[in-house]
């Protein structure tokens, strides 16, 4: 009864915090991918996990100067290493968040001894620190009750496991019939944090601005646009944080409205 | 006005669709790609035409060497800005209905006292009366700026029951069609 209050109270917590903030990043994407995100949220997931580990292996290749070949038996490299689980389950991004961990530990004290070009080295913690926070907030969706319909079954759960690439193979080839009690059931919110993660996926976040409705607005811009920024870029910025808050105070004016309406309806007679 | 609701009705479309809203436009260097969802969130992406890595490109340089990006970027905005308000419009009507519905019942309760004001007769104890319709009134957008997105909720539970039935139609038609 009382984890069910916690985890009420953290759910309506969090909605009200999607709710009450509007984010506007401004994302530089080094080419347009041809094809269109899938809509399951499953092969969403999987998406997601190949950027990351595929981001983990270039990032890996970039230090290898510094500490050497990769090598899957020495867990200090991991994050360039081989990929235990090439699914998209709980463990797989449990495996993905806890190579970016090390690889993120590996990176600050190398750059506190020394070790590594200053250049760069930042944007790659904070990278690194993203497929971290991310990943863990995949798994918490995933292990939450009613999300998996394969957690919970135990026939599904012998002969499928979405760690395995070889499952999300089956998955793909699948009628949509079969499909649909295999995929995950996601409330409005999940499906927007999983969309979102693999849309911005590994991409250079130059700008971001968040609003809050208690009228904190922030603004965070990366060190490389900073030193030579764009007028252009700004301005699309500014745009797009024009429209975010045309959208808001439309609908605030739309609730104002209603309670204004049904104020007038309670008014005692006069 | 015919227009507004057009343009609302596609941009529920391609909610419903895609899950959010998306404008693109291209450049000569580079493409603008800006995606929204109902909770106002926005992602602006910024994709060079050739891939920046490969070819040592600087995508600084492709931008300010773009002629017709200003053009774009006014373009792809105010198709963007017009998917927006197309989806703001169905809370707009949903509340104008409502407050047509809510003025037709308060006319009805109060007739008598809309009756005496009009006649000139309403004393200090009427205008007392309506004092805290006056208060509530000052109050309500306040307590809208905390709740105000809570409105969203029902609208965004109907998108995703829309969303389970187009899902669910599509299949059959699908399990149909393998007979």
């Amino acid at each position: 009864m009382f984890v069910n209050k916690k985890k009420l109270e953290e759910q309506i917590s969090t909605t009200l915090y999607d709710l009450t903030h509007l984010e506007i990043n401004t994302i530089i994407k080094d080419e347009m991918s041809a094809s269109k995100a899938p809509a399951s949220p499953r092969l969403l997931l999987h998406n997601l996990a190949g950027k990351y580990d595929q981001k983990l292996v270039s990032m890996g290749d970039k230090y290898s100067h510094y500490f050497g070949a990769s090598n899957q038996a020495n867990d200090e490299n991991l994050f360039r290493g081989f990929r235990v689980k090439d699914g998209s389950g709980y463990e797989s991004f449990k495996e993905l968040s806890d190579r970016a961990k090390e690889a993120g530990l590996l990176l600050k004290a190398s750059k506190e001894r020394g070790l590594l070009p200053e250049d760069q080295i930042d944007a790659d913690i904070m990278m690194l620190k993203r497929i971290e926070t991310i990943s863990n907030d995949v798994r918490r969706i995933l292990i939450m009750d009613g999300v998996d319909p394969v957690k919970d079954d135990p026939v599904k759960n012998a002969t499928f496991n979405f760690d395995e690439k070889e499952s999300i193979e089956k998955f793909r080839i699948m009628t949509s019939r079969e499909a649909d009690t295999y995929e995950l059931n996601l409330d409005l919110r999940q499906l927007l944090v999983i969309k979102k993660a693999n849309d911005i996926g590994t991409e250079k976040v130059v700008l971001q601005t968040v609003i809050g409705m208690d009228g904190d607005v922030t603004t965070r811009i990366s060190k490389a646009f900073a030193d030579q920024p764009v007028t252009f870029i700004n301005t699309i910025h500014q745009d797009a944080i024009g429209i975010s808050v045309d959208f808001w105070k439309t609908l605030i004016n739309v609730v104002v409205k209603l309670g204004t309406h049904i104020i007038g309806l309670l008014n005692p007679k006069g | 006005m015919k227009n507004r609701y057009l343009q609302a009705l596609k941009a529920y479309k391609e909610l419903i669709h895609s899950g959010g809203i998306q404008s693109t436009a291209e450049g000569e260097n580079v493409f603008l790609d800006i995606r929204g969802n109902i909770t106002g969130d926005i992602l602006l992406f910024i994709v060079p035409k050739n891939k920046i890595a490969a070819d040592g490109i600087d995508i600084v340089e492709l931008i300010r060497s773009d002629k017709t990006l200003e053009r774009e970027r006014k373009v792809v905005i105010e198709s963007f800005k017009q998917k927006f308000r197309g989806l703001s419009l169905l809370p707009e009507s949903f509340v104008w209905v409502l407050g047509v519905f809510f003025s037709i019942l308060y006319t009805y309760w109060n007739f008598d006292s809309i009756l005496t004001l009009f006649s000139g007769k309403s004393g200090i104890s009427g205008i007392l009366s309506l004092l805290p319709l006056l208060l509530l009134s000052v109050i309500t957008p306040l307590l809208g700026k905390y709740f105000g997105f809570n409105l969203l909720k029902p609208i965004l539970s109907i998108i995703s029951l829309i969303n389970r039935l187009v899902r669910l139609i599509r299949n059959r038609k699908v399990e149909e069609s393998q007979g």
